[in-house]
């Protein structure tokens, strides 16, 4: 190692530190493209099923709008992978150290990927509402619903299991294939009478996802994170 | 500066990790020794703020760290015991994520991204994904991450594990260039690592500090308790059961012990200068509490 170089490199301005909202908008470079290229996936496959394509031609539109509504967990899982991989690969001890710190770092992720869900969530429901009869709010629902469950079962799993990867994966597995079962099986679920159903589980998922982010959050803070650390 | 654990206790159910630690720290190189299981990890992730004291304080300069928060951190570099990694990161980008952390602006961090490379010998390997790397060059970006934001508190937990003896000593001239004005502690097992560049020797056995000085007073403590001497080859069974063997080595049919014992084991046993290591093999050559050598203080 060579010693000296570090003592002699001449840096203006070392001790600038940004603030907090230049530092949110770097963690845009570090989100891998995976993550992008999973939600352009989930959208791709609603603009071929809004044009009957391939294996939709065959399907009703319910069936259609319920395989499409089961795809959204999937933007739940990348968001997740996301905010797990701190825990995932054992740099939380490291990120609680620094000056912006876990809990401020994972807000920033939330941010991010909450803009980032809702701006291709809305993609989704800009497609669909004109292909298909049903209200624009109860096409909302139908993609929201399955999300915030997908969203708030993988928060639940980072906060209180080891498992999380297996977890969370087997967990939107699981999400997707009861409700595309149910959907080919029940088209009641998707009759206006059931909206009602649709709108009691998003207030009860949206406010479990808030107590569960709130959770994350707060463990950071309290400097609790011994038991979070290592999967 | 000036560092200050007050009656710091960490508790874990029914384990106390750290008991009642009352040390103050200025400028400079300390070294924590103790076995595993003797508290240092924990106490080190106290210092850099990852674990809350169930009860005590750690002050800087008169301010609880805990207070200061964001302010105590930037002056902080952390290398864990276990340095984790984003592996499909390379180098040069898990660098520049780690000062975006530490609140280091882009074109600052790039500079000094590449001017730590160059020091820990992985520019080379700078655009390469991180989990292509061996132990000893993860060890490395770990350290190189630490000094990102030129720290004024450096904490390192085990920062040699995985290097080769060349890099090792390459470490230790790294740190004693850096030590001006700084605070640093570093723990390890490896206790060359210490002996040739710590000002201070921190001693740490069942959480609780057994003893703290530099070099030359922990080791004179010693003087006259370190034997070299020549014993069948037969009969190391019941040597070892009856003294602390600091080292052992075979001579033909016989073997060259040195021993650390109050009395003279052998009458032709010769007196040698006692060493760190000599000090520390005594101290954690068991798990049951140490017993002063006789006639020694501490």
């Amino acid at each position: 190692m060579q010693s000296k170089q570090i003592m002699h490199t001449h840096q203006p301005g070392l001790h600038i530190r940004t603030k907090y909202i230049d530092f949110v908008i770097m963690q845009l470079r570090f989100i891998r493209a995976k993550v992008w290229a999973a939600h352009l996936m989930v959208v791709l496959v609603t603009v071929l099923a809004t044009q009957n394509f391939l294996l939709f031609s065959t399907l009703n539109h319910l069936q259609v709008l319920g395989m499409v509504s089961a795809l959204t967990p999937l933007l739940a899982l990348a968001s997740a992978k996301v905010l797990a991989g701190s825990f995932q690969h054992g740099v939380v001890e490291l990120e609680v150290s620094t000056k912006y710190s876990l809990d401020k770092l994972l807000l920033a992720r939330m941010g991010i990927l909450g803009i980032v869900d809702a701006v291709f969530l809305t993609i989704m429901l800009s497609f669909l509402s004109h292909r298909f009869d049903p209200e624009f709010y109860v096409i909302l629902l139908y993609l929201l619903v399955p999300f915030v469950m997908g969203l708030l079962g993988c928060l639940w799993i980072i906060n209180h299991t080891r498992s999380r990867e297996s977890g969370i994966l087997l967990y939107i597995g699981l999400l997707m294939l009861t409700q595309i079962t149910l959907s080919f099986q029940y088209d009641a679920l998707y009759a206006a009478s059931a909206t009602g159903v649709w709108i009691f589980v998003l207030v009860v998922s949206f406010i479990g996802l808030i107590w569960e982010a709130h959770t994350m959050l707060a463990s950071c803070r309290n400097r609790n994170v011994f038991n979070l650390i290592y999967s | 500066m000036k560092l200050e654990l007050n009656k710091l206790t960490k508790r874990f159910s029914a384990k106390t990790a750290v008991e009642d630690m009352n040390i103050t720290i200025n400028s400079g190189v300390y070294g924590l020794l103790g076995a595993n299981g003797a508290g240092k990890t924990t106490l080190m992730r106290m210092i850099c703020g990852v674990l809350a004291p169930s009860s005590g304080s750690i002050t800087l300069n008169g301010a609880d760290i805990a207070e200061m928060g964001e302010q105590y951190r930037d002056l902080l570099g952390y290398l864990p015991q276990n340095f984790g990694y984003y592996p499909d990161f390379t180098a040069e980008e898990f660098l520049l994520y780690v000062a975006a952390l530490k609140g280091i602006p882009p074109r600052n961090a790039k500079l000094k991204a590449n001017d730590l490379l160059q020091t820990v010998a992985l520019s080379d390997v700078a655009r390469k994904k991180i989990r292509t790397f061996s132990g000893g060059m993860k060890q490395r970006l770990g350290i190189a991450q630490s000094m990102l934001n030129d720290p004024r508190i450096v904490v390192l937990d085990e920062p040699t594990a995985g290097l080769d003896p060349k890099e090792r000593v390459r470490f230790r001239n790294l740190i004693s260039d850096l030590a001006k004005d700084k605070i640093i502690i570093l723990s390890t097992h490896i206790v060359s690592d210490v002996e040739y560049i710590a000002d201070q020797i921190l001693v740490m056995k069942k959480g609780r500090l057994l003893m703290t000085g530099t070099v030359e007073e922990l080791t004179s403590s010693m003087e006259n308790c370190v034997w070299n001497c020549l014993v069948p080859a037969r009969e190391a069974d019941s040597w070892n059961d009856k003294y602390c063997i600091s080292n052992l080595k075979h001579e033909g049919n016989h073997l060259e012990l040195r021993i650390v014992s109050k009395e003279r084991p052998l009458p032709d046993a010769v007196p040698v200068a006692p060493t760190l290591e000599d000090l520390y093999l005594y101290y954690f050559q068991d798990e049951s509490p140490a017993k002063p050598l006789k006639g020694v203080s501490l």
